[in-house]
């Protein structure tokens, strides 16, 4: 029997489909630009300790960070409900599955070009290029951690879109909840965070930004900082356990997608 | 046999689609797959090509489980009624792809773009092909990787009459030279009667008669005359004391009358005699030839009747 690539090719024709228009190139460029000009606006020059312009960089809400977290869960959002959603709904996963591939294989080729590709690419481009242009500034394990504190959360409404995207067969709808699911649970967080350092706590787990951003005590009001703020290693921990409920409900959401793939 | 199927049932929710379906394929053959609306033929063809896993029943293509076994793909060629591709990528560019998926050089895709038709649409979007262009690429896409079986439901919707009778000659000629064997679902019954050897007639979810066309034909007495007269009710009570005469049938078209091979110039000849006696008129007298639309008719009355 002849030996072919059905993975790299179903990889491939994803990437094709995700990324039609250079969508993704185009976001990774803008932010990059934004975050430059934001790191060159707040200030030059190491500091000996605290890292002022990452501060304000980890604290705004409007800052660079965090729409990049933002732009990334729109972005695998909108993979998610076209790539799975899309391809149920015009049946194109059945010329897919006459490859000779597994299922669990072609959804991981799938899921590669819709959540893995735009994970490393906001993850690794954004700091090699934040240390590329202001050397010295910044640290750059810090601004990883910044950057991964807000991809996980993106991960796990992804997580639940494809789930959706199963029952409704229908992108467009899966893509619309997963964007509502997505802007409602910010106003979750908020009645989380004041219910006290418990809910702090909870939000903390599903948004692990939170914990990192307590941590560097800025941009909060005093009363949420007497009610807790972390120590790094507690912000690397809320950061790995954001992580492992994100993977989790993946993990979940594609074993119940594999088993639910029926044509 | 290359596909055996034993007692298969599918539903999808309350609806029964399929219920103690048995059916086979020999290898080498070409087998019509033929039903009403809602018989159950798109759901066994997608339970054997392990789109859809069975409810209960036993299912073996080339001798395995055909549900989320890559290894029977290589071999298996699809060409479904609505060919749905991924509509951003170019026409060569994807049929490149399918051949490296299956490991043919990519030198292959043209042939087979030239083979349907398609040398004209090399740079188009999948999604800027009309209907009928992509079937006929649906059609390159399936035979690619030179598949041992293919298995095509309503394979020639949206074709012109002669992309109809090519995609046929190509069927026939696949069959002849490389011994492809081929399941074809359809509703275009002259077309199925011109390639299939073997006829699987499916009602209710349920294979109802499978055989050789002709043997098929004989079980149902397919092949009836049809008498056409201006007095059928009158000619009918005569016809019907004929002793050798097996069924009988009227409808707007005339009479049917089946009677054995044999028979038929005698039936001719006292069906005349009978006219001339009650002064009917008989405007023509045509002596059966089997058709599958005959044989469909047929068997699904009679499944029918069985059910009731």
């Amino acid at each position: 029997m002849r030996k072919g690539k059905p993975f790299l090719e179903v990889f491939a024709s994803a990437l094709n489909e995700d990324y039609g228009f250079p969508v993704l190139e185009f976001v990774v460029f803008a932010y990059t630009v934004e975050i430059t000009i934001a790191l060159e606006t707040f200030g030059h020059g190491p500091e000996p300790s605290g890292d002022p312009a990452l501060i304000v960089l980890l604290t705004n809400p409007i800052s660079a960070f965090m729409l990049v977290g933002l732009m990334f869960g729109l972005l695998v959002l909108k993979n998610i409900a076209y790539s799975f959603g899309n391809d149920l709904e015009r049946g194109v996963i059945v010329s897919f599955l006459s490859y000779p591939l597994r299922r669990r294989s072609l959804l991981t080729a799938k899921l590669l070009s819709s959540i893995g590709v735009p994970f490393m690419l906001f993850a690794s481009i954004q700091v090699f290029v934040i240390f590329l242009l202001v050397p010295g500034m910044v640290s750059p394990h810090v601004v990883l951690l910044a950057i991964l504190s807000v991809l996980s959360y993106p991960i796990l409404v992804a997580s639940i879109v494809l789930v959706l995207t199963i029952f409704f067969k229908r992108g467009s709808k899966a893509l619309f909840v997963g964007i509502v699911l997505y802007f409602a649970s910010g106003f979750s967080w908020l009645l989380l965070l004041m219910t006290g350092p418990t809910g702090l706590k909870a939000a903390a787990i599903i948004y692990p930004s939170i914990a990192l951003q307590l941590h560097y005590k800025t941009g909060w009001d005093p009363s949420v900082l007497r009610a807790w703020t972390p120590s790094f290693n507690e912000a690397l921990l809320y950061i790995g356990a954001g992580y492992a409920l994100s993977i989790s409900i993946l993990a979940a959401a594609y074993l119940y997608f594999e088993r639910r793939l029926e044509m | 046999m290359l596909v055996s199927i034993e007692d298969l049932a599918k539903s999808y929710g309350r609806v029964i689609a399929v219920n103690g379906l048995s059916l086979e394929v020999e290898e080498g053959s070409i087998m019509g797959l033929i039903g009403p609306n809602g018989a159950g033929k798109t759901t066994t063809i997608k339970v054997l090509l392990g789109l859809l896993r069975p409810d209960r029943g036993r299912v073996e293509v080339f001798g395995e489980d055909p549900w989320d076994n890559p290894n029977i793909r290589s071999r298996i060629g699809v060409i479904y009624e609505k060919a749905y591709f991924p509509p951003h990528h170019k026409v060569l560019d994807y049929l490149e792809r399918t051949c490296r998926v299956f490991g043919f050089p990519e030198s292959r895709a043209g042939e087979m773009l030239e083979m349907v038709g398609l040398q004209e649409a090399y740079n188009r979007p999948i999604k800027g092909l009309s209907a009928g262009m992509l079937q006929k690429f649906a059609i390159a896409h399936a035979l690619i990787h030179k598949p041992e079986f293919v298995v095509a439901d309503e394979p020639t919707s949206n074709l012109d009459p002669q992309a109809r009778s090519d995609l046929l000659d190509l069927i026939l000629r696949l069959h002849r030279e490389e011994k492809t064997t081929f399941l074809i679902s359809s509703h275009i019954l002259p077309e199925l009667s011109r390639v299939c050897e073997q006829v699987a007639i499916i009602n209710k979810g349920r294979v109802w008669a499978q055989g050789r066309f002709t043997e098929l034909c004989e079980r149902f007495r397919v092949g009836a005359t049809r008498v056409s007269t201006d007095k059928p009710e009158a000619l009918t009570k005569g016809i019907e004391k004929l002793g050798y005469v097996r069924r009988l049938e009227v409808d707007a078209r005339g009479i049917s009358v089946d009677v054995a091979q044999e028979r038929s110039q005698q039936l001719y000849e006292d069906v005349l005699e009978l006219a001339r006696k009650v002064g009917a008129k008989i405007f023509g007298i045509e002596s059966g030839a089997a058709s599958l639309e005959e044989l469909f008719r047929l068997a699904v009355k009679a499944s029918r009747e069985g059910d009731a």
